[in-house]
């Protein structure tokens, strides 16, 4: 986007990861620096190849926290094969904007379910909020510290992520539902001027 | 000379090295004054955790049962596989270790209390030496209350013997020059100005400079790393500025540096990564709450990070430079390097966090005032364009290039769906930067601890450039050269030694 546009583009809730060859949703929204609604708009999808490859309308609700980002929702075919793919959404031309990338990751239907359930090591206490990521798919541990995550078969490092705690990338085989009793290890956060005797 | 006023050991701040000298110099029978430039005491200290590092076998450690003697506390602290002893001053760190039990017995005798358990401080030390003082009482002065600002303790009580002792302290009195007796000869007293007028101070017997450092003064710091520029951020502010008032005076009469090389050894917190954006100080141990008596002064609390996964962090002209997770010196030296100003090639510029609705949800963030200061130091927008031309601030010397940190968020968003950042390497990058709205906020480093200053001897008495000693003047606490240690115990040490050398001056 050069320095003059007068409109700004935003693009949310891409999923991770679609379906190669089906279609997915995503959010685009488009600011006006003028102020003045964009409302009733046309805004497109672009694929990597500058092909059109969806379309929406505007909304004339801002999207909530906005001052005036007027948004709707894309139904975007995803690629027909897995792996990693650019989009872009843009205004038609003639507008005064240019485009907003996105990337998905696109996978095989997945036709299993993996089941992960994390304590802390040390107290065996759940964790939630725990990140887990498997190649493109990934999940969110709730708060007795368990994740569904839809998956597909094949062979995967499974990488756990949570602030101030600790654990080793692992392999994970997929051949089945598979359901994974983990731990992390609590590492307390550096105190920047010291820490308690334990 | 016409003196306004006249006594016998003159102080120039009421920090931990400069309350702890007045104590000490009237327990050795000296009249004292003691001028502080502040509406209150304290300095530093009083905003510090109160984590007073003395060891040797002081009484807490014996009760303790932890083995420490000054023999092992003099070894560690000149241990030449560490950054933080390799460079002391063996002589001045030999004092130290013999001078830490008589001082913690000095700081209990004056009524500080002390939480009886130690902690283990990421320094030198090889066993547990450092106890926490009590926070102060009154909340109300408390100058960062609620936030185990426990070095409230040390020096309220501090100041309150030092009165109970007879030492007079003037409040609102900026020494503006040391006075010396001819080019070589005693140094006579201090000229103050308070109140838009001058105040001279005679010293009979010596002048005692615990001005705390230089932080907070960009000339001054520059000497030792000309990278340190206006835009970095200063522990203790807005209330403990650091100015290097003290060594200017003092080097105006001849007083020299010392072991000027441990101020970059690169080792505890002399430089740190912030921890609460979006205020304009955001140190990482100190967070103001609304109720603090300098709310005014610091206008935000600060959105708190713990994790950095939530942001990416961006220099002036919208692009990472860096893996946000790492905070060690590798990431403030990325931080403070040119990122391509041509017009001010030191200095890395203002630092700004970059984050979405999505990382404020997940934080419990509330991005409004008083938790973050729109004034300059945290913006928002709709898009991510939008947000690069609202960034307006006095460091930010031009327009943050709108298309670059668009392309910067798209880059790192791309990595996100990848789990591989392809720049920087920051591990499994979780989280997109994509929810409107987004966010901007003040994240530049921040400079902590003042590691070199004014050469002294063992009795903390001011050394020229010659290697003479300056009759009657003394330094102590941040401001004093050679001792690389981080925190309150050498303050204290050589605050207790320096009053104690003074008072016992022929006048």
């Amino acid at each position: 986007m050069s320095e003059d546009n007068n409109i700004s583009l935003a693009v949310w809730d891409v999923p991770m990861p679609v379906v190669a060859g089906e279609r997915f949703q995503i959010k685009a929204g488009a600011k006006a620096a003028s102020g003045g609604t964009l409302a009733g708009q046309r805004i497109e999808a672009i694929d990597a190849r500058g092909a059109v490859v969806a379309s929406g309308t505007l909304g004339d609700k801002p999207w909530a926290g906005t001052e005036a980002l007027c948004w709707t929702v894309i139904d975007v075919p995803a690629p027909a094969a897995p792996g990693l793919a650019e989009y872009s959404v843009r205004l038609p031309s003639g507008q005064d904007a240019s485009a907003a990338r996105f990337s998905v990751a696109a996978a095989a239907k997945p036709e299993h379910t993996l089941t992960v359930t994390i304590t802390e090591r040390d107290t065996a206490q759940p964790l939630g909020g725990v990140e887990i990521r498997l190649d493109a798919f990934r999940g969110r541990t709730d708060r007795a510290g368990r994740a569904e995550i839809r998956i597909c078969k094949g062979d995967y490092q499974l990488h756990l992520w949570r602030s101030a705690h600790t654990a080793e990338p692992r392999a994970v085989v997929i051949a089945g539902d598979t359901s994974l009793a983990l731990t992390m290890l609590h590492v307390p956060e550096d105190h920047p001027d010291a820490r308690w005797v334990r | 000379m016409e003196w306004s006023l006249s006594t016998d050991v003159v102080v120039i701040g009421a920090g931990a090295a400069g309350l702890a000298a007045a104590v000490s110099a009237r327990d050795h029978g000296a009249a004292v004054i003691v001028v502080e430039e502040n509406f209150d005491i304290g300095g530093h200290a009083m905003l510090s955790g109160g984590r007073v590092h003395l060891g040797g076998g002081n009484a807490l450690q014996k009760k303790l049962g932890i083995e420490d003697s000054p023999d092992k506390v003099y070894a560690d602290w000149i241990n030449f596989a560490r950054g933080d002893s390799r460079y002391n001053d063996r002589d001045l760190v030999r004092t130290f270790a013999d001078e830490c039990v008589p001082t913690f017995q000095f700081l209990l005798d004056n009524g500080i209390t002390f939480i009886e358990k130690p902690i283990v401080t990421p320094d030198a030390s090889t066993v547990p030496r450092t106890f926490v003082t009590h926070e102060w009482h009154v909340p109300s002065e408390v100058i960062a209350p609620r936030r185990n600002r426990n070095g409230s303790g040390l020096v309220r009580r501090l100041a309150e013997s030092a009165r109970k002792k007879g030492a007079q302290i003037l409040l609102k009195h900026e020494m503006t020059r040391i006075v010396r007796n001819g080019g070589k000869g005693r140094v006579l007293g201090i000229v103050t100005r308070t109140d838009g007028r001058e105040v001279a101070i005679e010293a009979k017997k010596g002048v005692i400079v615990a001005t705390g450092g230089h932080t907070g003064n960009v000339n001054f710091r520059r000497m030792f790393d000309p990278r340190l520029t206006e835009e970095y951020q200063q522990a203790g502010m807005p209330y403990s500025e650091q100015g290097a008032d003290g060594e200017l005076a003092a080097m105006d009469i001849g007083a020299s540096l010392w072991a000027t090389g441990t101020q970059t050894s690169e080792v505890g917190p002399a430089i740190t990564k912030t921890r609460h954006m979006g205020t304009r100080w955001g140190y990482i141990s100190l967070y103001y709450e609304t109720d603090s008596p300098i709310f005014h002064l610091c206008k935000a609390t600060g959105l708190t990070v713990t994790d950095w996964q939530e942001a990416i962090l961006v220099n002036q002209f919208g692009k990472r430079f860096w893996n946000e997770l790492d905070s060690g010196y590798d990431y403030i030296n990325a931080a403070l390097a040119n990122h391509g100003d041509k017009d001010k090639l030191n200095g890395g510029g203002p630092i700004w966090a970059i984050f979405d609705a999505d990382a404020v949800a997940r934080q419990k963030w509330n991005p409004k005032p008083p938790n973050v200061d729109p004034d300059g130091y945290f913006f928002t927008a709709d898009t991510i364009f939008e947000l690069a031309g609202k960034i307006e601030n006095p460091h930010q010397k031009r327009p943050m290039p709108a298309a670059a940190l668009e392309e910067t968020v798209a880059r790192y968003n791309s990595f996100v769906t990848s789990g591989v950042d392809l720049d920087f390497r920051k591990p499994t990058p979780i989280h997109p930067i994509a929810r409107p709205p987004f966010y901007a906020a003040w994240a530049t480093p921040i400079l902590h601890d003042t590691l070199t200053g004014l050469r002294t001897d063992t009795n903390a008495q001011a050394i020229d450039t010659r290697g003479e000693t300056i009759p009657g003047l003394y330094c102590a606490g941040e401001s004093q050269g050679g001792f690389a240690q981080h925190g309150l115990g050498r303050c204290l040490v050589f605050g207790r030694i320096a009053g104690r050398h003074a008072a016992q001056r022929n006048s």
